[in-house]
């Protein structure tokens, strides 16, 4: 009986690790599916989903990533990031995983003193917030945890690249310095953009 | 299943999506890990410490409760320390200034042996799912008036260490605090080695011989409170028992001896919890889940590695 659990749990291994394939498979499956996929709900977002940029290996070579599927907001994030990615910044803060970001981001609202003038490119879901007690539009830039509900994460940009009017929940790529301003004796953290894609 | 955006994926573009998703993951994981350990947040290396230390104290104990038959006290004990947490969210209280003291009487309760009415597993479960639902319930009366704006948050961050109050989410009086309790764990552990060994394998026997069994079944019950509060910020209160379980089912497979048993246990309980955290942090999985399936996979290997001893040595 323990041969048999021996060889049974051998086997196991074995095909898992033959379940390796060639990305060549994957592309060739990809171009397929690509046509069957049905359309996408558009109200939210006036263009289709981009092809995704090729994007770069930890060996520095480019990985070709065009032929994987992604989802929407990953392709737009893609896009907008890929406009920015000559820029050098001291926190990267794209293609970090959703819960990471997350708590990224929360560490930067908390300890705004260890990142006060750090230069961050960061990529979310835009919009921009009226209030008519204050008079005032604020630009928010937010994100969600990985179940998409449990935690968000948001902070303000502010800036002179920023176009005066944008469609709200886009997902946009920013790329400037952290810094707070004071609003009725309240600090809130901001980014001071320098660079914005959509 | 459709998707964020209400696009519909067929189940094999989903399983697509995400196999790419892990595959990319894996692709820019060196890159990211470099940039998240050695960049200016403190984030990841606070989360590898504590990971670390809450790992070992919970391979330590981890040994004893299993032997002993208790494996799902952790269960209990956290599901009794969300509890606690909850009335101290009430209170506005800090979370640990409620939850410690009272997982650590509820604990000595548990572990007092035979002199209770209500013992073993009914005691744990009775324990447990009183307060899951009390705390629940507060936390749901008390909704309107607390500080908390995202409750669900709270409820997954606590049940399954998921964002925001995660192991990410450490400052550095969070992490001193938490080195502190871990090294009177560890210490007290190692100063009391061959006691605890006598009590977890016969208790009638180290009292015969002159061990105060009650003090030390206090002393056991206190230390693992402690690290069941502590592990909670590292894996959420449902996914507890899989830290003390799995790192001493492993080690039993390979190792026959108490010592061996304990010293295997904690490599392999930290080794795990790294693994866990690094993969957590790479892939953009949550880090809890992630180290109870390294945990898992950790197990398998053992379990494979057993089989084939056992087929070549007789």
């Amino acid at each position: 009986m323990k041969k048999v659990f021996a060889i049974l749990l051998a086997m196991l291994l074995v095909f898992s690790l033959a379940a390796c394939g060639s990305e060549k498979d994957v592309s060739s499956d990809a171009a397929a599916s690509d046509e069957t996929q049905p359309a996408g709900d558009v109200t939210e977002s006036t263009t289709g989903p981009a092809a995704p940029a090729p994007a770069q290996s930890n060996s520095g070579t480019t990985m070709d990533t065009t032929s994987m599927p992604v989802s929407e907001n990953v392709a737009a994030e893609r896009t907008a990031a890929e406009k920015l990615s000559g820029y050098d910044v001291d926190l990267d803060l794209v293609g970090l995983g959703a819960d990471v970001l997350t708590a990224q981001m929360g560490d930067i609202l908390t300890n705004v003193d260890q990142y006060r003038g750090k230069r961050v490119r960061l990529a979310g879901i835009c919009y921009a917030n009226y209030v008519e007690s204050m008079d005032t539009t604020y630009n928010i830039l937010y994100g969600y945890d990985s179940t998409g509900c449990c935690a968000a994460w948001q902070i303000e940009f502010y800036g002179d690249e920023v176009p005066a009017t944008y469609p709200d929940y886009e997902t946009i790529c920013v790329v400037g310095t952290i810094d707070t301003y004071d609003e009725e004796g309240t600090d809130y953290v901001y980014v001071n953009v320098e660079h914005f894609a959509m | 299943m459709p998707n964020q955006h209400g696009a519909s994926l067929t189940t094999w573009d989903s399983i697509r999506l995400v196999a790419s998703k892990l595959r990319e993951g894996f692709a820019g994981a060196p890159e990211k890990l470099r940039e998240l350990l050695t960049g200016q947040s403190n984030m990841l290396r606070f989360a590898l410490i504590a990971g670390v230390l809450i790992a070992l104290c919970a391979a330590l104990l981890g040994v004893t409760l299993v032997l002993k038959r208790y494996s799902l006290i952790g269960d209990g004990l956290s599901h009794v320390a969300f509890g606690a947490m909850t009335v101290a969210g009430v209170l506005s209280i800090a979370p640990m200034a409620v939850s410690l003291p009272v997982t650590i009487v509820i604990s000595v309760l548990l572990l007092r042996g035979d002199k209770a009415k209500l013992k073993g597993d009914s005691a744990i479960a009775m324990l447990s799912v009183s307060a899951l639902a009390i705390g629940y319930l507060l936390m749901n009366l008390f909704a309107p008036v607390s500080q908390s704006s995202n409750l669900s948050a709270d409820v997954c961050s606590v049940l399954f260490g998921s964002t925001q109050k995660s192991i990410l989410m450490l400052t550095a009086k969070d992490l001193l605090l938490c080195a502190i309790l871990a090294l009177v764990v560890i210490f007290v552990y190692s100063f009391f080695f061959n006691k605890i060994f006598s009590v977890t394998f016969d208790e009638t026997f180290a009292e015969a011989t002159g061990t105060h069994v009650k003090a030390f079944r206090v002393l056991l019950a206190v230390i693992i409170a402690i690290t069941i509060v502590l592990a909670i910020r590292l894996v959420g209160a449902l996914l507890i028992t899989a830290l003390i379980v799995f790192p001493t089912l492993c080690a039993l497979r390979l190792f026959k001896s108490f010592r061996g048993v304990v010293a295997c246990a904690v490599v392999i309980s930290v080794l795990c919890a790294v693994s866990g955290i690094l993969l957590g942090a790479a892939l953009g999985t949550p880090m809890g889940s992630t180290i109870v399936v390294v945990d898992l996979t950790a197990f398998l290997l053992c379990i494979l590695i057993d089989a084939v001893k056992g087929v070549f040595v007789k």
